[in-house]
């Protein structure tokens, strides 16, 4: 049994259940006249049976070797990146991209610290004229203000 | 003889030194914005179009309409060479195209890129020099009937031909409808999915959508493998296309053209849908459809073709119409009524310098772009030589700021996040990510058509059948689901007719 697909094949199933269970509190409607929950209704039915069809070849297919992979840089890189996203806006453009810059650069890329950090710096400052001060995106300023 | 003369008309007025540098602004900041991800073509012709008030209206429309094409040329480099989409409408160039840089060839791949989206944007020029009024016309035909049934037709043709299990690709199809369907529904006006939210009453963003699923991901994936510096570093060795690659691409080329104008002068079209129907029909014609999706030239020229021609197309309805098919296009009809100028049937009497000046421009253009595109491809060569150790946190960069630009929206970054790591997982289990944007782009806009279709015809679903145009299409649409599965089937039966 290939495990990982049996998991997809659930995840898309739960999926389906909650889509299911949430359009029926939408007016469905008929074939003829559909309500905004005509659709969802629909769709989540078919993914159910998909998904359902998805874990029975699952269950006969063999189990896949996996690839020799390197979790920790992976789980660095989404840690960086949640940290990132959230504190974009707050921190501030400025401050939040050095911060993910050095980190990576520093803990993933192999460069000396001093290295990273001046590298970061020097993006983040180029980053910023290039989209905010040449093409107006509006990038957060956060803690630091305008100035 | 009249559209030589037109036309001669046309290039006098757009060889004026003050159009001729119009011009250029637009294709050079066009080509710009098209290669930086996230910053599309929409938002810098809006944040323009209030410099466009001290210019003359012939200038404005051709600086304002070179952006938009011009951002078609760009929007494949970054695919290419990050599996980022410079441009949603680059979205399919990734397949191939970032296949193709792995392998050493990018150049080859961002050449055939170039050439193709001139030739494409030149024979779209040539197509509506020669067929805008009666093309407008037939265009006004397509109501919510043929609309749906023209994207069935596309999604029939797609999901079938997307490679590896028809099982997953209908799981990810499905999946992709689901989330169509959040935000508020435009027939009703109710809010579904939201959860109360206020971002996701315009439903999940395409941008951090599409970022987080081909960006992202691919980020994530490279980083857990640290396989990156021995491909890239290796084997760049032709920067343009070689004589092969040009007897592959050459029917591509001249197939996404013809698709993507046609279909880009429908409403609600948009230069995205060619791009994947072109990719699809590419795919099935090949003798070898097992190459593509790694590294297959074809799988570039053609959508690339598709996607520049598709916005040629979309200029004949504004033109000729008043009639705008898609968001860049409403904004051109914008700058043309701040100077007073109200595009439609009678602009080509009343305007006719204005009307072939932009037409003849677009054919400068276009020469403009392939000059100023084929030096910089060595340039963006030289990117791949990058430490990925140094790439990957620009491109999670990148990816943010892309998606930040189009709405300065905090949950749009979440969306981004949440379609990082969803993405990760699909291509480690083997769901492909292109069915579901389609399906998400598609689905969206069939169940519209339909629901519109079902008001006109007040619940009546006959309206599909009794119009000609649409009965056609639905027609195709179901030969397109039949034929592969029954053919093969009539085959094998007549082969083992003889023994019986």
């Amino acid at each position: 049994m290939a495990r990982g697909e049996a998991w997809s094949a659930g995840a898309l199933a739960l999926v389906a259940v909650f889509a299911f269970t949430q359009a029926r509190y939408l007016e469905v409607g008929s074939v003829t006249q559909p309500g905004p929950g005509f659709f969802p209704l629909v769709l989540s039915v078919a993914l159910a049976i998909v998904a359902g069809a998805l874990f029975v070849q699952a269950r006969h297919a063999g189990g896949a070797l996996a690839e020799p992979t390197d979790r920790g840089r992976l789980a660095t890189t989404l840690v960086a990146l949640a940290a990132y996203v959230l504190l974009f806006e707050r921190l501030g453009f400025v401050l939040a991209t050095i911060g993910m810059l050095a980190f990576l650069f520093g803990a993933l890329g192999g460069y000396r610290w001093r290295v990273a950090v001046g590298a970061a710096v020097v993006i983040t400052l180029a980053a910023w004229v290039l989209f905010d001060t040449w093409l107006q995106v509006r990038l957060p300023v956060g803690v630091l203000g305008r100035w | 003889m009249d559209v030589v003369h037109n036309l001669a008309q046309g290039l006098a007025v757009s060889l004026a030194p003050v159009n001729l540098f119009a011009c250029f602004v637009g294709v050079f900041v066009g080509t710009l914005i098209g290669v930086l991800p996230g910053i599309g073509p929409v938002a810098t012709m809006s944040l323009l179009l209030p410099i466009t008030y001290a210019m003359s209206p012939t200038a404005s429309i051709i600086m304002l309409a070179g952006i938009y094409y011009g951002a078609m040329y760009g929007g494949s480099t970054t695919s290419i060479l990050a599996n980022i989409p410079g441009e949603s409408t680059s979205v399919v160039t990734c397949l191939d195209g970032y296949q193709m840089a792995r392998q050493g060839r990018a150049g080859a791949a961002l050449g055939i890129a170039a050439f193709g989206s001139f030739i494409a944007g030149t024979l779209s020029v040539v197509g509506i020099t020669l067929l805008a009024p009666p093309l407008a016309r037939a265009a006004l035909a397509f109501g919510p009937p043929e609309i749906f049934a023209v994207l069935l037709l596309a999604f029939t043709l797609v999901t079938q031909l997307a490679g590896g299990s028809p099982l997953k690709t209908a799981a990810m199809a499905l999946l992709g409808m689901l989330l169509g369907t959040v935000g508020i529904d435009p027939i009703s006006g109710i809010a579904r999915f939201t959860f109360g939210t206020v971002t996701l009453n315009d439903g999940v963003g395409l941008l951090p959508m599409i970022m987080g699923l081909f960006g992202v991901s691919e980020v994530l994936l490279n980083v857990e493998r640290q396989v990156q510096h021995e491909i890239y570093g290796a084997r760049i060795t032709r920067l343009l296309p070689s004589r092969q690659d040009w007897r592959d691409s050459a029917q591509p080329i001249a197939r996404g053209s013809v698709l993507g104008f046609f279909l880009g002068i429908l409403p609600g079209m948009g230069a995205i849908i060619p791009t994947f129907i072109s990719y699809a029909l590419e795919r099935r014609v090949s003798r070898t459809p097992e190459r593509f999706g790694h590294g297959a030239i074809e799988g570039v020229a053609g959508p690339e073709a598709a996607n520049n021609a598709a916005a040629g197309g979309a200029l004949i309805p504004l033109l000729t119409l008043g009639v705008a098919p898609n968001v860049p296009m409403a904004i051109l009809l914008g700058a043309f009524l701040i100077h007073g100028i109200q595009p439609g049937p009678l602009m080509l009497t009343e305007h006719p310098a204005l009307f072939w000046g932009v037409v003849a421009s677009m054919y400068v253009g276009n020469v403009m772009l392939l000059v100023l595109n084929l030096p910089l491809i060595g340039l963006w060569v030289q990117l791949l030589r990058v430490p990925y150790g140094l790439l990957f946190p620009l491109i999670l960069l990148f990816c943010v700021i892309g998606v930040w630009s189009e709405a300065a929206n905090p949950h749009d970054l979440v969306v981004l996040f949440v379609f990082g790591v969803l993405g990760y997982f699909m291509k480690k289990l083997g769901f492909e990510a292109a069915p579901m944007v389609l399906a998400f782009v598609l689905g969206r806009m069939a169940e519209e058509a339909l629901r519109q279709s079902l008001l006109l015809s007040r619940g009546s679903l006959a309206i599909l059948v009794n119009r000609p145009l649409a009965s056609t299409i639905l027609g195709l649409a179901v030969a397109a689901a039949i034929l592969p599965v029954a053919l093969p089937w009539v085959r094998a039966r007549l082969r083992a007719l003889p023994e019986e």
